[in-house]
């Protein structure tokens, strides 16, 4: 039982444990915070050095830049992109909660065939790049998709191909890409949940509603605003999602910044953009650490319920469930796989099944714009991804080590990309491939830290006892016991971070630079309405982006 | 009629099956005693209908219980996690079921503070249960489910979760509460010296079954079998090695640690078959001499009655000596060599460990004439003995 409670989240992000009153459980070693706060600091930096250079630099003085600041603060339509991101994020957020709700309860409460698959889908938010799942969606729900032309098939109207690029769409993707973030986080909260309260409200005269009410919901909640506090930080973030969908119905702060810095020129929009996002962010942040640590402490140590085998209408219910997660989430995703082989020899040809899709890729369609581009792109990819997540980990690790408070290294969360590298490349002039490689890093590690911390609290520290008791330095109990015990979650995080890296477009398109990357390319080809080579890439691109979850699979982490 | 009723309860899940029936007077205090997984918290969730039996009838005060829903069916139930709602600060815990029963708030502060007096919890009222240590939750808890005056009170280990001396100090609590209000509780423990100062009714349980009932001092002075010795730690248990001949008088038991005579009591049953597991029953009540050397009396009598040993260990405390014999072998059955394992199916271990000689461990009031690392000689008086079965059949036969 108490192994059960201790037993660290499967999903990308797991949480460190936090005793009552906001104590933190101590690991082996002592607090050595300060090389984590450089890090923190280093990745602050860049942002108050690109506001730093809107606010002094400006050609006519610093009360001139003050002013166009507090301009673009009050133009209309900062505030509409302000109210667009607030709105879409907190719409998509309910909408994630509505559709994981189901899945979280029946994960935590019955034993059936799919619930593996539910719990396993935890990894799609993380290892699943945005541009693939647009990519995806794009297939099976735009105009002449699968799921529109299943609609038509069966005599219903005609898909609305245009419903994606309409607020709606934009929601809709958002919430069917982060729902699996929903079944995990609460779903894991709850099959850990003693019965005995609700049974208790039960012996009180509460009826079953009452009973869930008092006995479990209470201890449900933390759970359920830390996963709905995660999923509103990545829809408010989200950049290249609203970039194609969000067009039409208006534009995310994160976008607004891009336009600003890459477009209109327009630095001071940029910076007024990007100091409401962070405000807003910084709340979503504080919420998401504040009950990321309530949802882990243990309430009650009762006898938890055994998951039960799913009576006739429990099993219809889930069945429907399992049917609408397939047909809604899984289709695209299927369409994609499907369409990268399919050979389509006009717009309207006919379709085999084949591998020329990589075959054009790979020697190139003499089009001078993409020569010979999946060699190029995969090679810079692994290149450029590789080494940020090789420095994420490196990063990552320092911070998880260092235990800074748990706000503290969340923090560069709530930070824009965008802002990040224009810091760099506005401070140092550097390089793009340079930026890219920094930016990346930058919005890698805190994820590293994140579940290493984990990691670090869920060591047994009597194990390090141990060791010192049978005649182990403290350096040897660290290299003998804890590391060995520690290098499946660092290898795993490592991989995580590749994960991040590799499937990251936001950052390459804000930069620019010559560089193609697997995203780059992917996007362009989409772009372009190529869209079975769009997919032979977006396979490739997931075949990497997916080894994280493969490894943890592996190791029979997801269960 | 009795005021709980049980009748031909049977809830079967998997490899489990719970098969009894039981009953209690009004304003009794039943515990429910038994290893763990014998089945006993599941039987006070049936009556709480937490759990839904296949077959049976529960029935209190006369009112047939088993077909209605948990809220309908006005008992309390104390968890052994406690199951406070952390939500809401002590009053809140305590005017829950009040609530729901509809009850005006003027009443509810009034019953609530009552209550409190009573139970002297009022400095709890106004604090939530996380900051309470886990005597004060433990008394809340307790609090909670009288509230609403149930019927019968069910409890369900609450005293587990707490470290020895607070254990005890509850223990008197609850007695002394359950006394006062004249309280019809069931109470199920897996510690047997609670269920001893606890229960006005014992009820033991194996496997789903109720092997023994009855106040504490009838199962003390009459153990219906060598599992409920074993389980109560009421003495030293000798398998025979022999037959036990029923003629000529008197009965000769013969162990491989001595010979006994007829015993003041035997309940086997009637079934040859039965007989291959049989155990001499000697309490330490039956411990009448003890000395460095064998009795004299003991070679005029045949070599009988007596354990031979050696003395492990002689403790003092609170003027009572503990003497623990382990004992020796009989030289002369050497040869026969047979030695008839104790009833694994009935759960019986001699010792604890493999190959460790079986031990006698008993308190006299006086410096006994023993010398410990000597060998030690202790007479028994047979009449306090028993000839018990490894495992009787269970009380109630369903």
């Amino acid at each position: 039982m108490i192994k059960e409670l201790q037993r660290t989240p499967k999903s990308g992000l797991p949480r460190p444990p936090r005793l009552a009153g906001g104590a933190r459980l101590k690991g082996p070693g002592s607090r050595r915070p300060l090389a984590a706060y450089l890090v923190v600091a280093l990745t602050l930096y860049p942002s108050l050095a690109f506001a730093a250079s809107v606010l002094l630099g400006g050609a006519g003085g610093a009360a001139e830049a003050w002013h166009e600041l507090i301009l673009a603060l009050k133009a209309p339509s900062t505030l509409a992109s302000l109210r667009f991101s607030l709105l879409q994020a907190a719409i998509s957020t309910i909408l994630a909660l509505i559709v994981g709700f189901p899945g979280a309860y029946f994960v935590a409460k019955y034993k059936f065939k799919a619930r593996r698959f539910f719990l396993s889908l935890a990894a799609v938010p993380f290892c699943l790049p945005p541009i693939l799942v647009i990519l995806s969606f794009i297939l099976y729900y735009g105009k002449n998709g699968w799921f529109s032309a299943a609609l038509s098939t069966i005599g219903l109207v005609r898909g609305p191909g245009g419903f994606l690029y309409s607020f709606g769409g934009l929601v809709f993707i958002h919430a069917f890409y982060n729902f699996p973030i929903v079944i995990q986080n609460l779903g894991s909260v709850w099959s850990r949940m003693p019965a005995s309260r609700e049974e208790a409200a039960r012996t009180l005269g509460a009826g079953p509603f009452t009973a869930f009410l008092h006995g479990t919901l209470p201890y449900l909640m933390p759970a359920l605003l830390q996963a709905a506090s995660l999923i509103f930080l990545f829809c408010f973030f989200s950049f290249t999602i609203v970039l194609v969908f969000g067009g039409m119905s208006g534009s995310t702060l994160e976008v607004g910044i891009y336009r600003a810095l890459r477009f209109t020129q327009d630095p001071a929009k940029a910076l007024a953009l990007a100091l409401l996002q962070t405000l807003t962010a910084l709340g979503a942040v504080w919420a998401f650490s504040h009950f990321d640590g309530r949802a882990t402490q243990s309430k009650g140590f009762g006898v938890v319920p055994e998951r039960k085998k799913p009576n006739l209408t429990a099993g219809i219910f889930i069945f429907l469930y399992t049917t609408t997660i397939v047909i809604f989430f899984l289709g695209p995703l299927a369409s994609l796989v499907i369409e990268a082989f399919t050979v389509r020899s006009s717009m309207a040809g006919k379709a085999v099944f084949g591998l020329d899709n990589f075959k054009r890729l790979i020697v190139g369609t003499g089009s001078s714009a993409l020569g010979s581009p999946l060699l190029v792109a995969l090679t810079q990819s692994l290149l450029l991804s590789g080494t940020a997540a090789l420095f994420a980990s490196l990063l990552g690790l320092i911070v998880a080590a260092g235990r800074p408070r748990a706000w503290i290294s969340a923090l560069p969360l709530a930070l824009s990309p965008a802002i990040i590298s224009a810091g760099w490349g506005g401070a140092f002039r550097l390089r793009p491939e340079i930026i890219i490689l920094i930016g990346q890093t930058a919005i890698a590690w805190p994820f590293v830290a994140r579940s290493l911390e984990a990691a670090m609290h869920s060591l047994d520290k009597s194990k390090n006892e141990a060791a010192r008791t049978l005649g182990a330095s403290p350096r040897q109990a660290l290299l003998r016991v804890d590391l060995p015990a520690m290098a499946p979650s660092v290898a795993s995080a490592s991989a995580f971070s590749f994960s991040l890296t590799m499937g990251d477009a936001n950052i390459p398109l804000i930069v620019g630079g010559s560089r193609e990357t697997l995203p780059l390319l992917l996007y362009r080809l989409t772009s372009s309405y190529r869209f079975s080579e769009a997919c032979a890439v977006g396979i490739i691109l997931a075949a990497f982006t997916s080894i994280a979850f493969f490894l943890k699979e592996g190791r029979g982490e997801i269960s | 009629m009795k005021y709980l009723d049980i009748e031909a309860l049977r809830l079967s899940r998997g490899d489990f099956d719970l098969r009894l029936s039981l009953s209690l007077d009004r304003g009794q205090t039943g515990v429910i005693v038994g290893p763990s997984g014998c089945g006993k918290t599941s039987l006070l969730r049936c009556i709480a209908g937490l759990e839904h039996p296949q077959e049976g009838r529960i029935s209190v005060n006369g009112i047939d219980i088993s077909n209605l829903a948990p809220e309908k069916r006005n008992l309390g139930f104390v968890f052994q996690d406690l199951a406070l709602f952390d939500h809401l600060d002590g009053r809140g815990n305590l005017e829950f079921g009040l609530k729901l029963a509809g009850v005006d708030k003027a009443r509810r502060r009034k019953v609530c503070e009552t209550l409190a007096k009573t139970l002297r919890i009022t400095p709890l009222l106004d604090r939530k249960p996380a900051t309470m240590s886990g005597g004060e939750k433990q008394r809340l808890a307790f609090a909670r489910a009288l509230a609403t005056k149930p019927g019968i009170l069910l409890l369900d280990e609450p005293l587990s979760s707490l470290d020895a001396p607070l254990r005890k100090e509850l223990r008197r609590y609850l007695r002394t509460m359950l006394q006062q209000e004249s309280i019809t509780a069931l109470h199920v423990t897996h510690d047997v010296d609670e269920a001893l100062d606890l229960g006005d009714r014992l009820f033991i349980m194996n496997k789903g079954r109720l092997v023994a009932e009855g106040s504490p001092s009838e199962i003390l002075a009459n153990p219906p079998d060598a599992w409920c010795v074993n389980f109560l730690s009421l003495g030293l248990l000798l398998p025979l090695d022999r037959q036990p001949s029923f003629k000529p008088q008197p009965i000769y038991n013969s162990t491989p640690y001595g010979k006994f005579s007829s015993p003041g009591k035997v309940s086997l049953p009637k079934d040859d078959n039965a007989l291959e597991n049989v155990f001499y029953f000697i309490p330490p009540r039956a411990i009448i001499d003890s000395s460095t050397q064998k009795f004299a009396s003991v070679q005029a009598d045949g070599e009988r009655d007596f354990l031979a040993g050696k003395v492990e260990s002689i403790t003092e405390r609170n003027g009572l000596c503990h003497i623990r014999l382990s004992l020796t072998r009989n030289a002369k059955e050497n040869e026969a060599e047979k030695v008839l394992e104790p009833n694994a199916a009935a759960g019986i271990s001699m010792s604890a460990l493999v190959g460790e000689a079986p031990f006698i461990e008993f308190d006299t009031q006086a410096r006994p004439n023993l010398v410990e690392g000597a060998p030690g000689y202790l007479k028994i008086a047979p009449e306090a003995c028993a000839l018990l079965p490894g495992l009787a059949p269970p009380t109630s036969a369903i």
